[in-house]
């Protein structure tokens, strides 16, 4: 599997936010998990084109929700991870589990 | 959740609605306001605000991006294409160029002359708001204008019109003599005025203040260029200028030199207090004659038209009720190109050098797009194929527009160099000091840019549209003819071209014609071999008789005369009724005052009665004699003074002068045949002449014109002898005249070169067409030349298309041209007949014919003398 050369950091890090929300993933929730998690501001446009790209390229599906009061009366898209996404997902994490594996440097740690 | 929804600002909301996919707008409009909505209630509303603000701008780069990079990646290919051409055909590409460069720069340069006339005055703040009170008055049907007013008119109407906030006189006395110390001048442009000028005008001083310069009337105001002139590096301020030899004036203010732009260019401000000692009190209280000009400023948001009414009631309040002088306003900032008493501008010529611009412009855009549809079929090819790729038809037409605009883009950089090179000669035909600089204002840039897009545009629309409406496959099939298509549109855009050409070669020969008319005409009067001492104020009053009577003792001299006004330029009037006149009727009729032997030295005509002379003590007595008929003043008057007199026999007639309760006559002793008094724009109007042996402002001496210099140097010896006070300044009568029509001089200049350069861009065009039509038939001329065609057939054959085109050119041209020159020769009270100038309209459509014909010729020899072994040898 080649999946990874096609993601960028960035897009990982939205992929798996979108994995951990499972049926909530909407735009305003994934920001605010990587807003949390990473310690800044993300900015709606830096959400949004690459989730918009992960949908084109198939990591990812939507789902058009309930229109609510406090959207202005707009509906809700919610995105869900494809069986591609999940592999993705997979992928990256076997990555990393394998590259990190054995790295006991103190310095490293916080 | 039930809180309130806040609906985020409309702008920034606005913008993201446009540039989001419209699919998209419901989600992330409502992720933007849910957001929005969250840190309002946190925060407040200022950071929500700023918060949808930051966003929306941070994702510009990211949307441009997106939309730009396919965008981008198609440019780089069109402009490797471009460049590629460009490369491949230096000959086309140079052809191109050269014509666009010359084109702009045309365009460039005639803009920058016309703005430079627009500018006139426009460097006063108060521009807008202060206008000169002319006068007019009208009389049978003639009207005279004066830019010049009643001295106390200004003050009059700043005190009883309250719209009027500011005024100045400016009385202009010319040759006053200037000194400080051993420095001593003549200077011309001493102006008197009043202290209020500063605050009006914009007159930028560098030193002393713009408050107190000119209160005490002892002060003088000078410029920048005076105060080297006199004080070289000493400061100015505070030192002593003598004027008239006894006028002591202490320098208050040093004042910026004025720009080239401007008309009004005082270099020495008096107080107008210090005529009363030269003029005296009556000066001051003359309502009757136009002595200086008035300046007025109007309080803000006042038209002239309500104020000139105003100004207008005031002014008859001062005068008789009969008095018939109407006052008119002229804006200061429209006083050049659009006065109607005396524009120094000419804004007609302006328009029709613009109108130039705009057809040189044109045949060079046309000069592109005809060598760019006759090369289409070599990029026939290229359209066919990126068709078949997907290419969409608004692609296409992009990328030909681009491609013109790449060619525009390097042909405007070498029309700003060749504009940069030729302002200096531009400025020496036109006699202006136009600035490159000017180029960088904002308004210019902005020009520069749409003549730009006009050209880029215009030289690729023609290319685009069609190129790109070919269909794919009656490309690629093999039968495509190339180059067939557009054969039609590229004839009439050479006729357009051609006709450009021909009307002004047409409007130049006949420009230069008119003015040859102008300077050559017999003005009635003698102008050669004149020379003519200009009078210093000091001496003007004194006997001529020494002087006259040294110099006719050489035979060189042929006459000796003066006059207050020379024969070429009389320029003062007043008005008279006459014996036998209805109603005491009044006309204005010129005057000057000349001596005995005026019409002698200047050849002037006697038609009827006599000249003045000695014998006759009429000729001679004073003016306050003639209030009763018997004792009247003796009078010379001219043919059309008789005629609008109605006289048959003027001779002993009396003509009146009515002053106040007095009347004054003057006795008609001659008649002379009228000549040509002012310029040949107007006609020849009513003329009379004293006798006055001590108004001698000109001393006019003729001579003959061999040993010129000897006989200069004679005449300066005898002056310096009789006049040793005074200087000796002199000029050539017949050079002043040519002056006179230095505008005439300098269109015919203009339009010569601009003639040449249409004629040479459309000559390029035409050698890219034919060059290009002898490649298209090369196998056609290699098959005739084996079938045994002589190689001036073939030439025939090629030059015969195009020789067709120009004569049509011809047809359209001289019905434009004919209508165009006859409405500019409607200016001139004397002008020549254009039906009878029809000979030049012939000879300049032979002139572009034959022009075009060795272009043509050029290519088609060559053609018609290569191998046809070459061309045929792959078929």
């Amino acid at each position: 599997m080649t999946i990874t050369n096609y993601l960028t950091r960035k897009e990982e890090l939205i992929l798996l936010a979108v994995h951990k929300l499972g049926d909530s993933a909407s735009l305003v929730k994934v920001r605010e998990i990587l807003n949390v998690s990473t310690g800044h501001e993300w900015t709606v446009g830096n959400v949004y084109v690459p989730l918009d790209r992960m949908t084109k390229l198939g990591y990812l599906e939507t789902r058009v929700g309930e229109p609510t009061a406090r959207r202005g009366g707009k509906a809700v898209k919610y995105y869900v991870l494809t069986r591609l996404g999940n592999e993705a997902l997979a992928e990256l994490k076997r990555v990393h589990d394998t590259m990190w594996n054995g790295v006991s440097d103190p310095a490293l740690e916080k | 959740m039930g809180e309130k929804f806040h609906r985020p600002p409309r702008l920034p909301s606005w913008i993201l609605f446009r540039f989001l996919p419209e699919a998209e707008n419901p989600f992330i409009g409502g992720d933007f306001d849910e957001i929005y909505n969250g840190i309002r209630e946190r925060q407040g509303k200022r950071a929500a605000c700023r918060w949808y603000w930051v966003q929306l701008i941070s994702w510009i780069p990211l949307i441009l991006f997106h939309s730009f990079r396919w965008s981008l990646t198609m440019f780089k290919n069109y402009l490797k294409i471009t460049l590629r051409n460009l490369r491949r055909q230096k000959g086309y590409a140079f052809i191109n160029i050269a014509g666009l460069s010359v084109g702009i720069a045309c365009a460039l340069l005639i803009i920058l002359v016309v703005q430079f006339e627009f500018k006139y005055e426009s460097h006063h703040e108060n521009a807008g708001r202060i206008y000169r009170i002319n006068v007019e008055h009208t009389q049978l049907e003639r009207t005279f204008r004066s830019t010049y007013s009643p001295v106390p008119l200004a003050p009059a109407m700043s005190e009883e019109v309250p719209e009027v906030t500011h005024f100045s006189r400016m009385a202009e006395l010319r040759q006053i003599p200037v000194a400080h110390e051993d420095r001593k001048f003549y200077e011309d442009n001493v102006r008197f005025v009043d202290p209020g000028i500063l605050e009006m005008f914009t007159f930028p001083l560098v030193s002393g203040s713009k408050e107190t310069a000119l209160t005490d009337p002892n002060s003088i105001v000078i410029t920048e260029d005076m105060a080297v002139k006199y004080f070289g590096r000493e400061d100015p301020l505070g030192k002593t200028l003598v004027l008239f030899n006894s006028m002591s004036l202490k320098v208050t203010g040093v004042m910026k030199n004025h720009p080239g732009y401007t008309n009004i260019r005082p270099d020495f401000l008096v107080p107008i207090e210090k005529v009363r000692a030269i003029a005296g009190d009556d000066f001051f209280q003359n309502w009757l004659s136009q002595q200086l000009a008035s300046y007025v400023m109007l309080a803000e948001g006042h038209s002239a038209a309500e104020v000139e009414a105003k100004i207008q009631d005031a002014f008859e309040r001062h005068v008789r009720a009969d008095d018939g002088r109407v006052l008119t306003l002229d804006q200061l900032n429209r006083m050049h190109l659009f006065s109607d008493t005396e524009a120094t501008g000419n804004v007609s010529s302006l328009y029709i050098l613009l109108a130039v611009g705009g057809l040189i412009l044109l045949a060079a855009c046309i000069n592109f797009m005809n060598l760019a549809t006759a090369r289409s079929a070599k990029r026939a090819k290229e359209v066919g194929m990126r068709k078949v790729v997907g290419a969409a038809r608004r692609q296409l037409i992009r990328q030909f527009i681009g491609e013109s605009m790449v060619y525009a883009a390097i042909s405007m950089v070498f029309a700003l160099v060749l504009a940069y090179a030729f302002l200096p000669v531009l400025n020496s035909l036109t006699g202006q000091a136009v600035e490159f600089g000017d180029i960088f204002q904002t308004q210019f840039l902005a020009g520069i840019a749409g003549i730009y897009l006009l050209v880029g545009f215009l030289s690729g629309s023609y290319p685009a549209l069609f190129l790109s409406a070919v269909q794919p496959t009656k490309i690629l099939r093999s039968t495509f003819e190339a180059g067939t298509q557009g054969v039609l549109f590229r004839k009439i855009l050479v006729v357009v071209q051609f006709a450009i050409s021909i009307i002004l070669i047409v409007s130049t020969l006949i420009f230069g014609r008119q003015l040859n008319f102008l300077l050559n005409k017999n003005l009635g009067f003698a102008k050669d071999g004149i020379v003519v001492i200009r009078n210093d104020r000091t001496t003007f009053r004194r006997d001529l008789q020494p002087l006259r009577s040294e110099l006719l003792s050489d035979p060189r001299i042929l006459g000796v005369t003066g006059s207050l006004m020379l024969p070429s330029s009389i320029g003062m009037y007043n008005t008279v009724t006459w014996e036998g006149a209805t109603d005491n009727q009044e006309i204005s009729i010129m005057h000057n005052r000349v001596d005995y032997d005026f019409l002698d030295t200047f050849e002037i005509e006697l038609v009827a009665g006599r000249n003045f002379s000695p014998e006759f003590l009429g000729d001679t007595s004073a003016f306050s004699d003639a209030s009763v008929p018997e004792n009247s003043r003796s009078i010379i008057i001219n043919e059309e003074a008789a005629r609008q007199f109605g006289w048959e026999d003027p001779i002993n007639k009396n003509v009146i002068q009515v002053y106040g309760a007095e009347r004054y006559y003057y006795k008609v002793v001659g008649v002379i045949r009228d000549f040509h008094f002012s310029s040949l724009r107007q006609s020849i109007q009513p003329l009379k002449l004293f006798l006055s042996t001590d108004d001698n402002r000109y001393v006019s001496v003729k001579i003959g014109m061999e040993g010129l210099t000897a006989t200069l140097e004679f005449i300066k010896e005898a002056w310096k002898q009789i006049f040793p006070e005074a200087p000796f300044e002199y000029f050539f009568l017949d050079q002043v005249l040519e002056r006179r029509y230095q505008s005439e001089a300098s269109l015919k200049r203009l339009f010569t070169y601009f003639s040449g350069l249409a004629v040479f861009i459309g000559c390029l065009g035409l050698l890219g067409l034919a060059s290009y039509a002898a490649e298209r038939r090369s196998k056609e001329i290699g098959i005739r030349k084996v079938l045994g065609a002589s190689c001036p057939q073939l030439v025939i054959l090629l030059s015969k298309e195009f020789t067709r085109w120009v004569v049509v050119a011809n047809v359209f041209a001289w019905p434009v041209a004919y209508f165009a020159l006859r409405s500019w020769l409607r200016g001139y009270a004397y002008r020549i007949s254009l039906n009878a100038q029809l000979g030049f309209f012939i000879l300049a459509g032979v002139l572009a014919l034959a022009i075009a014909l060795i272009t043509v010729a050029f290519q088609a020899v060559k053609a018609a003398l290569s191998e046809p072994v070459k061309t045929l040898k792959y078929e």
